[in-house]
């Protein structure tokens, strides 16, 4: 239980790190977001400074920081000069597409990168554990850019499945199930990406934490003593190597969410990602730091996840922390 | 107690090679066991001694199947134990249990005492749950550990209570032949002569054979029927144990120089107790 309250607050420093340094790296650079209305002649100059007060973009920076600290403690997260609207909302309702695609594609990848990095573990140097690796080094090297790219090229050539975009256009059977069945193919290639853009390093680590789970005296006492081969590769290796896996898993997601970012871009998915590369590109400051904040707390939440789930795998830690 | 007449386990001929080095370095061979030929009768304990690196804990990683020999032939009772499968057969599996040095570190630190004795039990799946449980139950009370650890993990116990359980591990699945590889390394003096006792009690009521793997001659000698010395990869002499002090004695400075030398300092020890 102390435990849990220690690693709390850990996370709220951690949170409120995040936030004043997005803040302050904003404030650093050039430009903002009525600039560009400066350009343009039609808007008197008179306009702009009365919206930048407006705005309360005239203050110093530590000033803000307590007003957008106040704001986000009432759950607005500050205002959103684009959309001239609070921002969480405007987050929220993008960063549900976000959590579904990472939310399947991690899953996805642990499912298909486990089964596969603990036989090849076990089969070293075998055959399984070649061609796994041959795999991870050809996906190490492709970037998911390209990966991404190809796949929107066979969507087009094939018409398989629809090339970018969440829903489609044209309007579709009424009915729950023609839904689902239109979202799952809009999810295909962008969970295809992020799925095969991770395989690659969780394989690496899955194998080599596995290798070294094997060595150890124990596993090879279980193995003289007759204890089945699957058995001894999942009960008692992959138990001891899941320490570093547990950890890892937390990582997982955060590379995931930035790569999704890209991929969503280039997919045209309607999920954080566009919108943080508009925000930026404007320098609709709030928005960017909500949508920083967000990922830094899915990134805290699943460590704090995968730290309690490594609390409950290893009895050792457990003990020690009763005692 | 009288010895058994009959072989428990007739190794002939036994060679390992391992070979160092990946293919596009210079490999060079280390041959580990060399035409190793040994002789185990039943109700016998035959200890195994030699100094590091003669070939000992490959010869008993061999014998459970954890290393496959490259040529030669094992005998279980008469019968030859196939090595063609990547598994020995469950039989050979059964029969033929090694306990190892340093059991602190063979007991899989996640699993309670219970679950250790227990798991072997799995083997060929002939026994329910429950029966998996009382036969562990009772194999923890032979061995001398009081029920009320059996939801202890391994490192709550003492390094002695350690062995106890991974002797009661080896002797759940009733084997015919136990393999010591070492088992007293790291224990005090009391601690050595308990296990020891326990050992001698179960070959008494179980008739086990024992092949004790150790370089304390000193030690060994208490326990073991037969000596069997081994030298880069052989087995040069096996003889009854009454005789090795005689015969050290002699061939000391001689053609077993090499090999010997370390244990004539324990040697000295036992013939003087």
């Amino acid at each position: 239980m102390k435990f849990l309250v220690r690693r709390f607050l850990h996370s709220v420093f951690l949170l409120m790190g995040v936030s004043l340094l997005s803040f302050s790296l904003l404030q650093l650079t050039p430009g903002s977001f009525f600039d560009e209305m400066q350009l343009n002649p039609q808007i008197s100059r008179a306009t702009v400074s009365r919206l930048r007060a407006e705005y309360g973009m005239d203050r110093p920076m530590l000033q803000r920081y307590v007003c957008w600290l106040e704001s986000a403690a009432r759950g607005d997260w500050g205002l959103s000069f684009a959309y001239n609207a609070p921002v969480a909302p405007l987050i929220w309702a993008r960063a549900r597409n976000t959590l579904l695609l990472t939310g399947l594609a991690l899953p996805l990848a642990w499912i298909i990168a486990l089964p596969i990095g603990v036989l090849s573990a076990g089969e070293r140097y075998r055959w399984i554990d070649r061609g796994g690796n041959l795999v991870a080094s050809v996906l190490l090297v492709t970037p998911e850019l390209l990966l991404a790219l190809g796949l929107l090229w066979l969507a087009l050539r094939t018409r398989w499945f629809p090339a970018g975009g969440m829903a489609s256009v044209v309007p579709i059977k009424h009915g729950a199930a023609a839904h689902i069945k239109d979202l799952v193919q809009h999810l295909f290639a962008p969970v295809t990406v992020l799925v095969l853009g991770s395989l690659p390093v969780l394989l690496r680590h899955i194998r080599s934490a596995m290798v070294d789970a094997l060595q150890t005296p124990y596993i090879k006492a279980a193995r003289s003593h007759g204890i089945p081969y699957l058995r001894i590769l999942f009960r008692h290796a992959l138990l001891a190597a899941s320490s570093p896996l547990l950890s890892l898993a937390g990582l997982s997601l955060a590379s995931l969410l930035s790569v999704s970012l890209l991929v969503e871009v280039i997919m045209n998915w309607p999920g954080l990602g566009p919108l943080l590369l508009e925000a930026i590109l404007a320098r609709d400051v709030y928005v960017v730091v909500g949508a920083v904040m967000l990922s830094g707390l899915f990134l805290v939440c699943a460590t704090a996840v995968s730290d309690v789930l490594l609390f409950i795998a290893d009895p050792r830690i457990r003990t020690e922390d009763l005692a | 107690m009288e010895l058994g007449t009959t072989l428990a386990l007739d190794v002939r001929g036994l060679c390992k090679t391992f070979t160092q080095g990946q293919w596009w370095q210079k490999r060079f061979q280390h041959r580990v066991l060399d035409n190793l030929s040994l002789k185990l009768r039943t109700h016998t304990t035959v200890a195994i001694v030699g100094k590091s690196g003669c070939g000992k804990t490959t010869l008993a990683m061999c014998l459970v199947g954890l290393e496959r020999p490259d040529a030669g032939e094992i005998l279980l009772y008469g019968e030859s134990i196939q090595f063609t499968q990547r598994r020995r057969p469950t039989t050979a599996q059964q029969d033929i249990q090694l306990i190892f040095q340093e059991s602190g570190g063979a007991l899989n630190p996640r699993m309670s005492a219970i679950q250790i004795i227990e798991e072997p039990l799995l083997l060929g799946g002939h026994y329910a749950r429950k029966e998996r449980r009382d036969l562990a139950e009772s194999m923890m009370q032979r061995v001398g550990i009081s029920l009320h650890s059996k939801h202890r993990l391994p490192h709550e116990f003492s390094g002695g209570q350690r062995q106890r359980l991974a002797i009661a591990r080896a002797l759940v699945l009733k084997p015919r032949i136990l393999i010591l590889d070492e088992i007293f390394a790291g224990l005090d003096l009391s601690i050595q002569g308990q296990i020891a006792n326990l050992l001698l009690q179960l070959q008494e009521c179980e008739g086990l054979s024992y092949i004790c793997i150790s370089h304390n001659l000193a030690l060994v000698s208490q326990i073991a029927h037969e000596i069997a010395l081994m030298e880069q990869g052989k087995i040069v002499r096996q003889m009854s144990s009454g005789l090795v002090a005689d015969y050290l004695l002699h061939s000391s400075g001689g053609e077993h120089k090499s090999g010997l030398q370390p244990e004539a300092g324990a040697l000295g020890a036992y013939s003087g107790a």
